[in-house]
């Protein structure tokens, strides 16, 4: 996939998993690189500043061994701030379709 | 590269740059970390997603907009050109209380060795006193001692908050309110231990007197009954000598 189109997409992929469920980093990363194709690297640091600018918030689960994870989750903000990014998303991909309808019918 | 050396590693890069908080981000990494490996994945593999530690917190700055300590002078030629001069005044100044610390703690702890000395001439002059003489001049000793320490402790401290107020904000300084309540404490204990001293030594000279009095003088009787003898050895001394 293209790493400009990538960059865009993986930090509504990410709100959109994580409306899903909540997860911890590790857990998200992986899925990110074997669907997207992002290093995961990238999506910890996404987590992250989501995290800061107060769309996610990250909590600690203990695991069965007594381990604890830092678990993600939307906060508010971020359900607010996800549907208006899903609002766009739709917006584009919407003309995006278009955009061919438009080309084809200006050829004819 | 082990998890505790990456991260410390982390650590150290992301120092590089102004952030409000390198532990938080360590931390986070520390999850991360340890969530791969127990996943099963070895540290070669962690690195290989995260990236060296120069290269993790170079894209850490980035995605968060911190800018390196040295960017940041480069975008502020004026002020950090006074600040630069600032900074090698104050290394400079630094320079100088170090040294003049180090041949002052040197010349200290000497005279706290000789000191030492007494004690043991104390020790030796076990005999010569009472046990609770001697017990008290110890403690004296031992309380004068301990004043010195935390003479020096506080003096310790006294420079390390001059450092503090002068050093330049880019290095790793210890806390200030920290540094500020051991100078205080060391001050308080020193007092302490002043009065302690005060206190058995006096006791210990008092108590040495009255030693002395006790057991060495004689008190008035005593005296004229001493004089009398002798008087009297002198007089019947001298007439037998010269009736013999």
């Amino acid at each position: 996939m293209n790493t400009q189109l990538k960059k865009g997409t993986l930090e509504l992929a990410v709100l959109k998993y994580l409306d899903a469920e909540d997860n911890y980093g590790y857990e998200i990363g992986k899925l990110m690189a074997s669907e997207i194709d992002v290093k995961e690297g990238t999506t910890y640091l996404i987590l992250q500043r989501l995290e800061k600018s107060g769309i996610l918030e990250s909590y600690l689960k203990s695991e069965d061994n007594s381990k604890k994870r830092k678990y993600y989750k939307l906060t508010t903000d971020g359900k607010i701030y996800l549907k208006d990014l899903l609002i766009e998303w739709n917006k584009l991909s919407q003309f995006i379709e278009q955009c061919g309808t438009v080309t084809k019918e200006n050829n004819e | 590269m082990n998890k505790y050396q990456y991260l410390e590693n982390l650590f150290n890069e992301l120092q590089k740059y102004q952030l409000d908080s390198v532990e938080k981000h360590v931390n986070e990494y520390e999850y991360i970390v340890n969530d791969m490996l127990e996943a099963g994945e070895t540290m070669d593999a962690v690195i290989e997603k995260l990236g060296m530690p120069s290269v993790l917190a170079a894209s850490i700055a980035e995605e968060f907009g911190y800018e390196t300590k040295d960017q940041n002078q480069f975008q502020e030629p004026i002020i950090n050109k006074n600040k630069s001069y600032n900074k090698q005044a104050s290394d400079v100044v630094i320079k100088i209380i170090n040294i003049l610390f180090i041949i002052g703690s040197a010349i200290y702890f000497v005279s706290l060795a000789s000191s030492l000395l007494l004690i043991l001439v104390i020790l030796l002059a076990f005999p010569l006193f009472g046990a609770g003489t001697i017990t008290l001049f110890l403690l004296a000793f031992v309380a004068v001692i301990t004043f010195f320490i935390s003479l020096y402790i506080l003096a310790l401290n006294l420079k390390r908050l001059l450092i503090i107020k002068l050093q330049a904000s880019d290095k790793p300084q210890p806390k200030f309110l920290t540094t500020f309540i051991v100078a205080c404490s060391s001050l308080v204990l020193g007092f302490i231990f002043t009065v302690i001293a005060m206190l058995a030594g006096g006791t210990a000279i008092i108590s040495e007197v009255d030693l002395f009095d006790n057991n060495n003088m004689m008190n008035g009787y005593q005296m004229d009954m001493w004089e009398n003898d002798n008087n009297m050895m002198n007089d019947q001394g001298l007439e037998q000598f010269f009736n013999n």
